[in-house]
């Protein structure tokens, strides 16, 4: 009956259906990394071949959807266990450009962290981060690792428009706006990097260092 | 062949199935809102099932033929006329060059598809051509900006069949049916009985991305702490102020508020038609009972197109 448990590489999931042509797994077990998740989700992801559509990660569950077939004879018919190689496989690093210049909050961010602009942006450059989740907006990417010093709650009025490219900060998160959105981070600064427009876009678990550039080396996406 | 916009109504977008191949990157599926009739549309005009619609929201507009084309328009009933001549929806009719059709608004019901017979040449980013606005996939259609159709010979005009029709403004309330979502037992019992049992108002807050509901008692779940987790078009979503939101085709991929449950697909295209104001109830059924909807009104389609046909 439903959820079913499922074990895939090292980690326990509940499968359930979110839509009818949809199978939601939650993780059971203690929390693993998002590259873990990642890489029991493709798992499961290669073995059901081109009866999967897409996948969804988040932070301790992913969900796929199904190109046809029911959500409730696919979650019927899975094995039990799903072997899955522990992730130790490569790791991806992007080093992407942030123009600092063009961040909108900077008044916000040196009162909340009582650090001077300067002081933010050596630690903000300092710090490595993982991909942690992508999505909720299109292109919207989670970083993790953020140094705790500059943690700053969200606007409390949210924009209406974010640009594309927007870098921020969010509670004790970092993160990129790909494409325009409404939006409640602090901006810190610019990027050039949309990574919906990327060949091989990051995945959970991928590390992104940010590399200090001027704004005339970015190359405008909003013109 | 071109159809020439001489003037857009208030949302006017180019829509299809969905966009399923960019979830991974944050994208919704987006595509027409009525699955139901925008593929019943594209039956008229003898396309593929799969190929886009104008979706014309709450009104029409104006547009001229520049070369010729088989449309039909299919939905909320909008008053339709061609060069002044008064034409009817769901069934076939031939546009020459020049000719001018005017699209009227609705005053039931709140989206219909324009359907034009031929091969679309629109961009269609991850396998789709349904635009998103949030996003920047695609725009709304403007005035001067034309939609180019590959020309094809007229096929015999079709009329749908009459078991086929169905009124927009039927049934009220209108019955969601709903299966039980992963957080549904986080409900209180008093709330997972309100939900059942009060009549929801459709709000004008709602869009393309989700409609919400306001009754009068709010629900209430047993507090707990909930982690970020995948939704999708149909999941009713409690915030805080207790009051559902059931996610619609702009829906974004995850979120953070408890999933009570999911509307069953065939009644999502139902609320699609609602206007603010309506009522709606919600039924709950078990997810054996929404596969079997779904299979029910895909065979439908299946007949219709043929079995077996290559993907649009």
């Amino acid at each position: 009956m439903l959820p079913r448990y499922i074990q895939i590489g090292s980690s326990g999931y509940e499968a359930m259906p979110l839509g009818e042509r949809s199978v939601l797994f939650q993780l059971v077990s203690p929390m693993v990394s998002p590259r873990e998740i990642y890489y029991q989700a493709e798992s499961i992801k290669k073995m059901l071949g081109t009866q999967v559509a897409d996948m969804v990660l988040a932070y301790a569950s992913f969900c796929l959807h199904l190109a046809e077939g029911s959500a409730l004879d696919l979650i019927a018919h899975l094995p039990e266990k799903i072997r899955s190689p522990t992730a130790h496989g490569s790791v991806s690093t992007f080093v992407w450009p942030i123009c600092y210049e063009l961040g909108l909050d900077w008044l916000r961010l040196e009162q909340h962290t009582g650090l001077s602009r300067e002081a933010i942006i050596h630690h903000h450059l300092q710090a490595e981060y993982e991909v942690a989740m992508i999505g909720f907006l299109p292109g919207f990417v989670y970083l993790s690792g953020l140094d705790v010093r500059l943690a700053c709650p969200r606007l409390e009025n949210p924009r209406v428009h974010v640009p594309a490219g927007a870098v921020g900060i969010g509670g004790s998160q970092a993160g990129l706006y790909s494409l325009p959105s409404p939006g409640g981070w602090n901006l810190l600064g610019m990027t050039d990097i949309n990574i919906t427009a990327l060949e091989s876009p990051p995945n959970p678990g991928d590390r992104v260092r940010w590399r200090r550039a001027t704004q005339d080396e970015l190359i405008c996406l909003n013109s | 062949m071109k159809l020439l916009t001489i003037k857009a109504g208030p949302l006017t977008t180019v829509q299809d199935q969905g966009r399923f191949a960019a979830a991974h990157l944050g994208f919704p599926p987006s595509g027409a809102m009525d699955q139901y009739h925008y593929r019943l549309a594209n039956w008229l005009v003898g396309n593929v099932a799969e190929e886009p619609c104008l979706e014309l929201t709450l009104s029409g507009g104006w547009w001229r033929a520049e070369g010729e084309v088989t449309a039909a328009l299919c939905g909320a009933p909008m008053a339709m006329e061609v060069n002044g001549h008064s034409q009817p929806l769901n069934t076939s009719f031939r546009l020459e060059s020049g000719d001018e059709l005017r699209i009227g608004p609705c005053h039931q019901g709140w989206r219909a598809y324009l359907a034009l017979g031929g091969a679309w040449d629109v961009p269609r980013p991850w396998g789709s051509a349904s635009v998103h606005l949030a996003s920047g996939v695609g725009e709304r259609l403007r005035a001067g900006e034309g939609i180019a159709v590959g020309s094809r010979p007229s096929g015999p005009p079709r009329t749908l069949p009459g078991h086929l029709l169905r009124r927009v403004e039927a049934q009220r309330p209108c019955i969601l049916r709903f299966a039980s979502g992963p957080e549904w037992h986080h409900l209180t019992l008093t709330s997972q009985r309100y939900f059942q049992q009060q009549a929801y108002t459709l709000l004008p807050q709602s869009d393309r991305m989700g409609a919400r509901f306001q009754a009068q008692e709010a629900l209430a779940t047993s507090g707990f702490e909930m982690l970020s987790s995948p939704v999708l078009p149909g999941i009713i979503q409690l915030p805080p102020s207790g009051q559902p939101i059931v996610l619609l085709r702009d829906a974004q991929t995850v979120g953070g508020y408890p999933r009570l449950g999911k509307v069953a697909e065939v009644d999502l295209n139902r609320l699609a038609q609602l206007r603010p104001g309506e009522e709606v109830r919600f039924l709950p059924i078990g997810w054996d009972e929404m596969a079997r909807l779904k299979g029910w009104e895909e065979r439908i389609f299946e007949a219709l197109f043929g079995l077996g046909r290559p993907k649009g």
